[in-house]
């Protein structure tokens, strides 16, 4: 998580000069996979068969077990991610400003999921 | 226009708001102009662009990008699926990214140079089966995943997407499925493919995708 979001910055900053023209998509691409794992890391701690669902079966246990304010945003981030990802033609790149703001939310998120299992102690 | 003493011609964003119909004359009515004087139009719209490149209307398109600090960069932009598949080759030789992460996206870039030819074929394919501009714009944005992309361009509208790996062994073949099955899960799990191979079979896929003729588009 860490090494991406790092990966995620040099490319922001232009100190990947190999990725091209790809940069800005790269970052999208990367900061999806970055919330994907810190979902994927919650589950591996509280429901570990919720890993193989499709993301929009993911979305909806989270507003179970994160609560319906979390689990949007992570729907919320996800989905500007997956659009600004996919290519529909000669849509302009996402904007510096967008890709910094979803860096943070990125990060944010992931620590607001860290701390879900704490939350969820077994009874008894 | 035919008065005017300047040799060029100089239009902010002309396509807002227009007609995805209309758009196609207007690049029409462009190109006429710039056979007597040089052309250049602003625009954050990307449907001028897709007009000339379908068209094939002999046009340059540069991408501007502004980076921090206001830095900004102009490429010229050609085929995207060239692009991708040039940024997959550099990014599999750098040293400025982990190996992990740089795999990701050289399988991400794969899987974006087949959504882009899969976009270029559908809208070829829609169009010359008769669906007004409108309606084929709808049907591409629907197609919200690399899978539904290639399912629309190559079986049509009514297709269903669970039925494309059978349809690509039948038209084309087996190798096609595994083609598309590991550009598109290469950036989330670790594939047996090596990156090196994905891009050239990428590539063979793309050739074979642009001259495949679908049977009959079913609406």
């Amino acid at each position: 998580m860490a090494e991406r979001l790092e990966a995620a910055e040099n490319l922001l900053s232009g100190d990947v000069s190999d990725a091209g023209g790809v940069w800005s998509r790269a970052v999208a691409w990367i900061l999806r996979l970055a919330l994907e794992q810190a979902v994927d890391e919650l589950w591996a701690q509280i429901a570990p068969e919720l890993m193989r669902c499709p993301m929009r079966a993911q979305l909806l246990a989270l507003r179970v077990y994160a609560g319906p304010e979390t689990a949007g945003q992570v729907g919320a981030l996800w989905a500007a991610l997956s659009r600004a990802a996919h290519h529909l033609d000669y849509e302009m790149a996402p904007s510096v400003t967008d890709l910094r703001r979803w860096r943070d939310q990125t990060g944010d998120l992931a620590r607001t999921l860290e701390l879900v299992p704490l939350a969820h102690q077994p009874f008894g | 226009m035919s008065h005017s003493p300047f040799r060029f011609v100089m239009i902010d964003d002309p396509v807002q708001a227009m007609d995805p119909a209309k758009v196609d004359g207007l690049a029409r009515v462009l190109a006429e102009v710039a056979t007597t004087r040089q052309v250049v139009v602003f625009t954050h719209d990307e449907r001028l662009a897709e007009a000339v490149r379908r068209m094939q209307l002999d046009a340059t398109v540069l991408e501007v990008q502004r980076r921090e600090r206001s830095v900004v960069e102009v490429r010229v932009t050609g085929d995207p699926v060239r692009r991708y598949l040039d940024d997959a080759r550099s990014l599999l030789r750098t040293p400025q990214l982990p190996p992990a992460i740089a795999d990701e996206l050289v399988a991400t870039c794969c899987r974006s140079a087949i959504e882009a030819a899969g976009l270029a074929k559908a809208r070829q394919e829609l169009l010359a089966a008769g669906l007004e501009h409108g309606e084929v714009e709808r049907r591409v944005r629907n197609a919200h995943t690399t899978r539904a992309m290639i399912t629309l361009a190559i079986m049509g509208p009514g297709a269903r997407v669970d039925d494309l790996n059978k349809h690509l062994s039948a038209v084309g073949g087996r190798w096609l499925v595994g083609v598309l099955r590991d550009a598109t899960a290469g950036a989330h799990v670790p594939i047996d493919r090596p990156m090196r191979e994905l891009i050239s079979d990428t590539e063979r896929f793309i050739s074979w995708l642009r001259a495949h003729e679908p049977a009959a588009v079913r609406t």
